[in-house]
């Protein structure tokens, strides 16, 4: 159809890609998984600042395993200081 | 093996092997009307409604609440199921990812009345001449056996119910004929007076070794097939969130955000049995389904915000619970691109029977189409 035409030119690429298996955590129950790679990131841009890109990458990886809600409660503990994490 | 199958073939019907699909539009008309009514106003085609089904299920002579009228999709200038007008706004959009889809006429009755995979051009005009043998991907009323593989797990699932299938056969009339021969011999016409037979070495050894061979036979593929479902060792392309709500799931597709603000996240609720449309499926249709690209390695991360609940799609041949607090992971690769239905499988309350899942494998190309479509 002419819209879907439209659409398919204007857009940017999608590239399917998102985080990787970790061999920390193999089995079934990746809680932890999802923890790790947000303490990861936020660790990463104590260390590199926040400007910094090579951080982004952390983000993504978190973004893809941790649902929404969890990311956003974990931002609100983290601005309130209250985090249990080791950050 | 070729009796079992002989017997499966026969018994055992499958809808792939003598149902067309319209033996299964036929099945689908024939279930009664009006027994489930939602009292919203919200037409189910908005895209984050938020629906209660408090009120699903009407008694006898039960005065409900004052039901709307719900918005139906104009039908103007169409008769019966000809018409691409009466496909419905779910399959329209199916037919927006299928991008490179040409679909002739007469094949309005194939899509109409069941979900087909895309068939090559030549085999597509001879569907207009054969009816065409659908996938069974949906359950069929009074199913007993599988529903069709799409997955090697699953086709690996029920290879192995075949095979220890054989082995419960063979027991089974073993053990029958051991135990109606004692009946028989031992009866107390023939036997006035009972034996005392207190202890035998040699039997005794034998039906302890024999079934543990059998046992053996039994869990060596059993545990390979086992084992062979957690492969973590590849890394998939694609990560999806599914979240059981009571009693909705929602998704997230967020391998393509930019900030924690930004999501790909929609909200999957039933259609009711009033609003469905013709061809669709009762209890399993859904307004928002979950679209994955097909021959591509998924990871699917189960949870859930208030209750258990379970992803269960068995197509797919994946059962997974969803447990507040936890995230659980399943690994998949689907083989054929077609539509394939589930549903919530760990007793989640009141509407537990009225969350199912919807799964729309399309190629590639279509899949970058739909991200795309959604994430701007």
């Amino acid at each position: 159809s002419f819209y879907h035409w439209l659409f398919a030119h204007t857009t940017s690429e999608i590239e399917l890609k998102t985080a990787p298996a970790d061999f920390r955590f193999p089995t079934t129950n990746q809680t932890r998984h999802c923890f790790t790679r947000y303490i990861e990131f936020h660790r990463c841009l104590a260390a590199k600042g926040e400007n910094s890109g090579e951080c982004e990458r952390f983000a993504k990886y978190y973004r893809s395993l941790c649902p929404g809600e969890w990311v956003e409660r974990w931002n609100e503990q983290r601005e309130n200081g209250t985090f249990p994490g080791p950050l | 093996m070729g009796l079992l199958s002989c017997f499966r073939s026969t018994v055992l019907r499958k809808c792939s092997k003598g149902s067309s699909g319209m033996s299964r539009f036929l099945y689908t008309n024939n279930f009664q009307r009006n027994l489930i009514s939602s009292g919203g106003n919200e037409s189910y085609y908005g895209y984050f409604n938020r629906r209660s089904y408090t009120s699903l299920y009407m008694g006898t002579g039960t005065v409900g609440g004052i039901t709307s009228a719900r918005i139906r999709v104009p039908n103007v200038g169409c008769e019966g199921f000809m018409c691409s007008s009466h496909l419905s706004i779910t399959q329209r959009n199916s037919r927006l990812i299928h991008s490179t889809s040409k679909i002739v006429p007469n094949s309005e009755i194939q899509n109409i009345t069941t979900e087909m995979v895309k068939t090559p051009e030549v085999s597509r005009w001879m569907d207009q001449v054969i009816p065409t043998i659908a996938p069974c991907d949906a359950a069929e009323p009074w199913q007993l056996g599988f529903q069709d593989a799409a997955t090697p797990i699953m086709q690996g699932i029920i290879d192995l119910h075949h095979d220890i299938f054989f082995f419960v056969i063979q027991i089974g009339v073993f053990v029958s004929w051991v135990l109606l021969r004692a009946l028989w011999h031992f009866r107390s016409k023939m036997n006035p007076i009972p034996q005392r037979i207190v202890h035998g070495t040699t039997i005794e050894i034998l039906w302890t070794i024999f079934p543990s061979v059998i046992l053996m036979f039994i869990a060596i593929p059993s545990f390979a097939l086992l084992y062979s479902m957690d492969d973590i060792v590849v890394d998939p392309a694609i990560t999806i969130k599914a979240i059981g709500h009571q009693w909705y799931w929602t998704y997230e597709y967020s391998d393509y955000n930019n900030s924690d603000e930004q999501s790909l996240a929609f909200d999957s609720y039933m259609i009711p049995e009033d609003d469905l449309e013709l061809g669709q499926l009762r209890l399993l249709e859904v307004d928002n389904r979950v679209v994955v690209p097909a021959k591509t390695h998924l990871r699917v991360i189960i949870t859930s915000a208030d209750v258990l609940h379970s992803w269960a799609v068995p197509s797919l041949g994946v059962k997974c619970d969803a447990v507040p607090g936890r995230l659980n992971q399943i690994s998949t690769f689907i083989q054929r691109e077609g539509v394939y239905y589930g549903q919530c499988s760990e007793i989640c309350g009141t509407n537990h029977a009225f969350m199912p899942i919807v799964i729309e494998a399309v190629s590639t190309k279509d899949y970058g189409s739909w991200v795309s479509s959604q994430v701007n």
